[in-house]
């Protein structure tokens, strides 16, 4: 009687364990988002941001998030007359003083057109602007004449960028375009201002398409951040990587482009030609700051497969890219990634 | 014989219970059906909610302006018609799962779907 007693206690008391263990995996399993999520159209294009902290402020921090945006476009969109930028370009070669935030930039900048022996050049504004690629309207959008180029590419190089303590001055015309970077900076920018709120908060900001992580979701899982597919929609992901810190970004053929009797020309410039190059689809880039991400994939849309693996050596990167042929190539860096 | 039964009538009821109760609320929680719905931003703002389960097309405005004319059909939304000058956002086509999203930089038109099945990805990272 005693040993059938002790086999019914058993029974139930696991029976009630599993109970009690359902329940919770249940519970823990449909935990509902604790992030805090915004969208709008700030910088010039799509910004997402989900925001996590202990603090209950999530809200009011994604809304500064957003208004810092707003200032940075005043600063760093060139195109606009009354920024801190078109300002710069329109000083006629004479020492101006600038915003801290334009002169790291442009200083980083520099340095890195330096380090990439020029192929990534911060001075190709009046290449840009002879393409009509500083308009959002493709009717603008053209293939200039070689004498046109010829005569842009004058008034480019980053040579012609000068500092002497917080002023900047454009020598030789040259005008200044930092959309290969910007973005990538913005993104650098959010992440301090989420971790000088709250160090343990988590979430991450998307500006349109340049991502930078604040923490793992959840606080320990990551982010599944899918790799656009060049030839596909907005919605199609050709590859997929796994984020629980870091940035990602993208550089492109495929947003602002022309094709004349079947070539492709994007936004891109190579600063020794006045032309696209055509070696990648894409390339996108992981690494630990948003401004490095986003200017090693400009750089290496430039610099082609030749020089993409030695410069992601040097710069510490992952990345990932996808040639005219729609080969994909990856580092090893990158393959770390490929596993939550 | 009688002796030899672990359980008495009681529990086998109590367990019965617990089980029914359990396998009802496991089945609730999984596959309750969610309202799939798409949310439309105009400039920033709230514009509209619009259930995807009712086909229907309409007219987005904004302070008097037209700027798009919007299609549901079968759970899936589309912009078929928008003044912008790129059409990415036509270009996007069909969007009906939970964190696509369909956008419009000129017009500063967002559209995105919510509650329904979900997105292999969380985010996407483009030119």
């Amino acid at each position: 009687m005693q040993k059938i007693q002790r086999i019914r206690t058993l029974i139930l008391s696991i029976f009630t364990l599993a109970v009690v263990a359902v329940v919770i995996f249940v519970v823990i399993s449909r935990r509902p988002p604790q992030y805090y999520v915004r969208r709008g159209i700030a910088f010039g294009t799509d910004v997402k941001i989900a925001y996590a902290t202990r603090k209950k402020n999530a809200e009011a921090v994604v809304n500064a998030m957003f208004d810092e945006l707003n200032k940075l476009n005043n600063i760093f969109n060139p195109y606009k007359p009354g920024s801190e930028l078109y300002k710069l370009n329109h000083s006629n070669g004479k020492w101006m003083e600038v915003d801290p935030r334009l002169l790291d930039v442009l200083k980083y900048s520099i340095k890195f057109a330096r380090d990439t022996n020029g192929d990534f050049d911060p001075t190709l504004g009046r290449v840009v602007v002879l393409w009509g690629f500083n308009t959002d309207n493709p009717h603008k959008w053209k293939l200039p004449s070689p004498y046109e180029i010829a005569n842009a590419l004058k008034d480019v190089g980053y040579r012609n960028v000068e500092f002497d303590g917080n002023r900047v001055r454009l020598l030789n015309n040259v005008w200044v375009d930092l959309g290969g970077i910007a973005k990538g900076y913005a993104v650098d920018v959010l992440l301090a201002m989420a971790k000088a709120n709250d160090k343990s908060s988590t979430g991450y900001v998307d500006i349109g398409g340049d991502i930078g992580i604040i923490g793992p979701k959840y606080g320990n899982q990551p982010w599944k951040i899918g790799i656009r597919n060049p030839r596909g929609t907005m919605n199609d992901a050709i590859s997929y990587v796994y984020l629980y810190k870091g940035t990602i970004a993208t550089s492109g053929d495929y947003e602002r482009y022309i094709i004349v009797n079947g070539k492709r020309y994007y936004h891109i410039f190579n600063p020794k030609t006045g032309y696209s190059s055509n070696y990648f689809e894409s390339v996108t880039t992981i690494s630990k700051s948003g401004i490095l991400s986003d200017a090693f994939g400009t750089a290496a849309m430039i610099g082609g497969p030749s020089k993409i693996g030695k410069w992601a050596n040097e710069f510490g990167v992952a990345y990932m890219s996808i040639n005219e042929e729609g080969k994909i190539q990856k580092n090893s860096l990158w393959k770390d990634y490929e596993k939550p | 014989m009688r002796n030899l039964k672990i359980f008495a009538r009681t529990d086998i009821i109590l367990i019965l219970i617990v089980t029914v109760f359990l396998s009802g609320w496991l089945t609730f929680s999984y596959f309750r059906p969610t309202s799939n719905k798409a949310v439309i931003l105009v400039h920033g703002k709230m514009y509209k909610t619009v259930s995807l389960d009712k086909d229907s097309t309409f007219k987005i405005f904004w302070k008097g302006v037209y700027l798009m004319t919007v299609q549901i059909k079968s759970g899936a939304i589309r912009v078929v018609k928008s003044t912008c000058p790129l059409k990415i956002c036509v270009h996007t086509g069909w969007i009906s799962k939970d964190g696509q999203v369909i956008v419009c930089v000129p017009n500063r038109v967002i559209i995105h779907t919510e509650g329904a099945k979900s997105t292999s990805y969380d985010l996407m990272t483009s030119q």
